[in-house]
């Protein structure tokens, strides 16, 4: 069976992994989990994961159950410390990746996780709200933005509401005049593109290509003008070896096969 | 010679310390040590006008929500991931029925830390450039008076009464959550009263085994009830995990109750919450099968 496109986004996301690095797993992001799992297991067994409140190293670990509960008390059994609440939140400088959701994004990878409508207390759409997101993407060293469709509706001219902080309005400078002391959004991951910022505007591009989506039909599924790369490539076939391992050790219950 | 005072208590004694109008905090984390067997009691004693201050929610929130008995919410996250983003009674209600003091998890911690350190407030980063200040009268942008950009001060939060799910506590209140603690040692700091469920009551000689687990010490704790399983049907550290045949369940009879087939959410409530009367009655509702199919291994 060929890759479906949440493996590939998975497999995408391993290889962003470098040996040793501190990762955290949000909540309600299972593709992003695999791929952290998977590049522990293969690449990066010194990557310390930091689950809710646990930090796990799960490079000898046999099989992953469950990619759907990250508040799963399983990873408990896993975990080699605890952090409070406190320690974590204070930590997040230290922090090399960690990847939110959003409702909306916009062109500056400002992201919304509280709700769709103009008005606060007559919303269209209620998000789960903003979780940690606001302060862990003020802080860490830099974040992944991950949406499981690719739609108008998602990719928008404006967020209804900013819950974290992206680009904000723009320019490379533009979290240093907030105050901003994290790396900022790196790349923004659907499941028919990867899409990252340019150097200078931080304005949103198209990086990659899954293929078989064009740069056309990612265009006309982005609510605003999405530039192209120079270098706009489609993402490599993933190696059949690390499918192998994805599939057998990681998603055991075929979650990114569905 | 005065004997040393236990404050283990029933969840129905303990929740009585909740009046009309109290500002409760919550803890656990999402789907995960969250104190369902004291939330079922206080929904059963049908207080109201409540203000919740909850860490990452799910069916705590929402089932306080369905039933009336919330009017303002400070949460980051209502959700029960995978099982189901979104729930239906804070989706569908928040800023309509309730108000929404928006507000995030790093920002959260400050506001506890604040109250308990008696501060007017704490600086935070995260919430800079987001919509969270014009969302939350508490979250204010100040200068930096050592230069810079501006920052925001989050406003100390105060608490009257917690509830908290943990692992084991001794007679006197000493508890220990043998795992995560969430935010519940800052949301017990930051109360004026505090109740705990936990799985089992242990000796006190026990907790002196380990003293370095003792989350929570005694004095800090004003009641502590014994429900084992008291998490269901979220999951407990050590003990099971979240039921998700149950979260399909309320989430579908909710979602019901939105289509105008009220019904199913009545008939939710009657089964596991109006129509019990305590704890041990909320077990034979779920039935022992489907706790003990709840095994850690299998998650």
């Amino acid at each position: 069976m060929e890759a479906t496109a949440r493996e590939k986004m998975a497999i995408f996301i391993a290889g962003q992994i470098k040996n040793g690095d501190y990762i955290s797993l949000g909540a309600n992001l299972p593709v992003p989990a695999a791929g952290v799992l998977l590049a522990n297991l293969t690449h990066a067994p010194d990557v310390m994961i930091n689950v809710l409140n646990y930090l796990v190293n799960l490079s000898d670990i046999d099989v992953f159950n469950d990619l759907t509960q990250v508040t799963n008390p399983t990873a408990l059994k896993w975990a080699e410390g605890i952090m409070s609440m406190e320690e974590q939140f204070s930590g997040i400088s230290r922090m090399d990746l960690c990847f939110t959701g959003a409702l909306q994004v916009d062109r500056y990878g400002n992201t919304n996780l509280i709700g769709v409508g103009k008005d606060p207390s007559n919303l269209k759409v209620r998000g789960p709200g903003s979780v940690g997101t606001s302060t862990v993407m003020a802080t860490v060293k830099k974040y992944f933005i991950f949406l499981s469709s690719h739609s108008p509706r998602s990719f928008v001219e404006q967020c209804d509401f900013i819950s974290a902080v992206g680009w904000g309005e723009g320019g490379k400078d533009a979290r240093a005049k907030l105050g901003l002391p994290g790396g900022g959004p790196e790349y923004v991951i659907t499941p028919k593109a990867i899409l990252d910022f340019h150097e200078e505007s931080k304005q949103m591009r198209i990086r990659y290509l899954f293929a078989p989506s064009t740069v056309e039909e990612v265009q006309a599924n982005t609510g605003f003008s999405l530039p192209v790369h120079n270098e706009v490539a489609p993402v490599p076939e993933p190696d059949p070896e690390l499918l192998e391992i994805l599939r057998a050790r990681v998603d055991p219950k075929g979650f990114l096969r569905q | 010679m005065a004997a040393r005072t236990s404050v283990v208590t029933s969840p129905g004694e303990a929740v009585s310390l909740i009046k009309d109008g109290d500002v409760i905090g919550i803890g656990g984390f999402a789907t995960t040590g969250k104190p369902m067997a004291l939330i079922r009691e206080l929904v059963r004693s049908g207080k109201r006008n409540l203000t919740v201050v909850s860490s990452p929610a799910s069916i705590d929130v929402d089932l306080l929500i369905s039933c009336g008995m919330v009017d303002k919410l400070v949460c980051a996250y209502v959700g029960a991931e995978a099982m189901s983003p979104l729930l239906p009674f804070h989706s569908n209600l928040a800023g309509k029925s309730f108000a929404v003091e928006e507000v995030d998890l790093g920002s959260l911690v400050y506001m506890l830390k604040a109250r308990i350190m008696r501060l007017p407030f704490l600086i935070s980063l995260g919430p800079v450039g987001t919509s969270l200040p014009q969302l939350n009268p508490n979250y204010r942008y100040i200068e930096n008076p050592f230069g810079g950009p501006p920052v925001i001060a989050v406003a100390a939060i105060k608490i009257d009464v917690a509830l908290l799910h943990a692992a084991q506590a001794d007679r006197y209140g000493n508890v220990q959550h043998k795992g995560a603690v969430f935010l519940d040692p800052l949301i017990a700091r930051a109360a004026d009263k505090v109740i705990v469920q936990v799985e089992k009551l242990v000796s006190n000689e026990e907790i002196k085994h380990s003293p370095a687990e003792t989350s929570l010490p005694a004095g800090l704790v004003n009641a502590v009830s014994v429900t084992p399983y008291g998490a269901h049907p979220c999951a407990s550290q050590n003990y099971h995990c979240a039921d998700e045949t149950h979260f399909k369940e309320y989430v579908m009879a909710g979602k019901s109750h939105f289509k105008g087939e009220g019904d199913e959410f009545k008939k939710y409530l009657q089964k596991y919450v109006y129509g019990v009367s305590d704890h041990a009655g909320y077990m034979d509702a779920v039935g022992f099968k489907r706790v003990m199919s709840l095994g850690l291994e299998e998650g």
